[in-house]
């Protein structure tokens, strides 16, 4: 689980694990950034692939740097930041967007095959204040 | 005659004395809003306060208000509110009411919608709404804001969406802000993914469209007709409170619903109204 608080540990850990990722894809960083866009499917649909080892960090590593990569390219972007992600499972994550009187929690599925990751299409959430 | 309706959001006020055959009635939403001061715990000069204010939103970094800069926050606030939204609709008055003569032609005003916004400290005096205001520090660029919480920097022209094209999208959250203390919600409730019922705060409510998102009530600056219902309402409460005018009581069949303009209509003549022509420009000697 990936914590938000405090918020230097969170930083330093999102850019090692950026650095991190880029050694466990076959894409080139301007590729992932391309894939979540160029790949929105009907919802629950595979939006995005990567080659990963099979060892729990790197999956999860690649599992985040593709949420990233969605998350920079999504048209909603704006707001404050990403406030939290947080592990739901093994193959889930749970992603906290602060916005303008609302948090959106945004969880993204992954499909695990051997050596591969697949993100489904994300599902939101919006925590209102 | 000037006539005022007081509502939970604001005040109307129908104001008929500058009438003529050229000047429509002032219509005008008066709203009072009320600022606290949120300052770093201990009276400290720094601190941090949370985003939504809640237990469980990101620290933020603040600073502590001096007198000078809230007084100077609080006029930049109204001054650039009441600006973007003070006459920027009019009300098509096809009701014929508050008929006037001038000489021996009868004229029929339309409606010219004012806003007056007027700030003070909540401490004291009534307001319509109370808001608490952080001041951030310098090096923070966003707070999680909301309707009764808002911060120093919500008055910045910011990106608060991105086109289909990537290009970002500015708006002023405070403008925004004003828009539903006026009772305005967002742009696309009652479309896909933001149902009338329930949390109209989804991301889809802010529209999904470049033409929704760009509205005041998405992400951007512009106003459309619909960001004038407040003074139709007003303008219709004020006409259905009117005994029927001696000068002139258009038949049932010569009335239509008053619509929003968002360009100047002049006051018509009787025989302007009864044929439903719109006056967009004065003729020579009205």
């Amino acid at each position: 689980m990936l914590h938000a608080t405090p918020l230097g540990r969170w930083r330093s850990f999102l850019t090692i694990a950026a650095i991190a990722v880029a050694g466990c894809s076959d894409r080139s960083a301007a590729e992932n950034l391309q894939a979540p866009a160029a790949a929105e499917t009907a919802k629950g649909a595979p939006m995005a692939e990567q080659k990963c080892e099979n060892d729990p960090t790197s999956r999860s590593l690649c599992m985040i740097r593709m949420i990233l990569d969605h998350v920079a390219q999504d048209p909603d972007r704006a707001g404050g930041g990403i406030s939290e992600i947080k592990a739901a499972s093994s193959t889930s994550y749970e992603v906290a967007l602060p916005k303008e009187g609302r948090i959106v929690h945004r969880t993204y599925s992954f499909e695990v095959k051997e050596g591969s990751i697949r993100m489904n299409a994300p599902t939101e959430r919006v925590e209102s204040f | 005659m000037v006539l005022r309706k007081r509502y939970p959001r604001y005040d109307a006020f129908l104001d008929t004395r500058n009438c003529s055959s050229r000047t429509n009635l002032d219509l005008t939403l008066e709203m009072r809003m009320g600022f606290r001061p949120i300052n770093p715990a201990g009276g400290a000069n720094t601190g941090t306060y949370n985003d939504y204010g809640s237990s469980s939103g990101t620290p933020r970094q603040i600073v502590k208000w001096t007198a000078a800069e809230w007084n100077a926050w609080k006029a930049s606030f109204c001054s650039s509110a009441q600006a973007y939204w003070d006459a920027k609709f009019w009300i098509d008055n096809r009701q014929g009411a508050f008929a006037l003569k001038v000489g021996k032609d009868v004229f029929i005003p339309n409606g010219y919608c004012r806003f007056k916004l007027i700030g003070s400290d909540a401490s004291a005096g009534f307001h319509h709404h109370i808001i608490d205001v952080v001041r951030l520090a310098p090096s923070e660029n966003w707070f999680g804001s909301h309707s009764t919480l808002y911060d120093s920097k919500d008055t910045n022209l910011v990106p608060k969406a991105y086109d289909s094209k990537g290009k970002p999208i500015l708006q002023r959250a405070h403008v925004h802000e004003v828009g539903h203390l006026l009772g305005l919600g967002h742009v696309a409730i009652g479309q896909r993914g933001c149902p009338v019922t329930g949390d109209t705060n989804a991301s889809p409510c802010y529209g999904t469209s470049d033409q929704d998102k760009k509205s005041v009530m998405g992400g951007g600056m512009r106003l459309d007709t619909i960001h004038g219902t407040a003074w139709l309402g007003a303008f219709n409460d004020f006409v259905a409170a009117q005994p029927q005018s001696p000068i002139y009581a258009p038949a049932p069949a010569k009335k239509r619903a008053p619509q929003v303009l968002m360009r100047r209509a002049y006051p018509r003549t009787v025989a302007e109204f009864e044929a439903g022509t719109l006056v967009t420009k004065l003729l020579p000697g009205r």
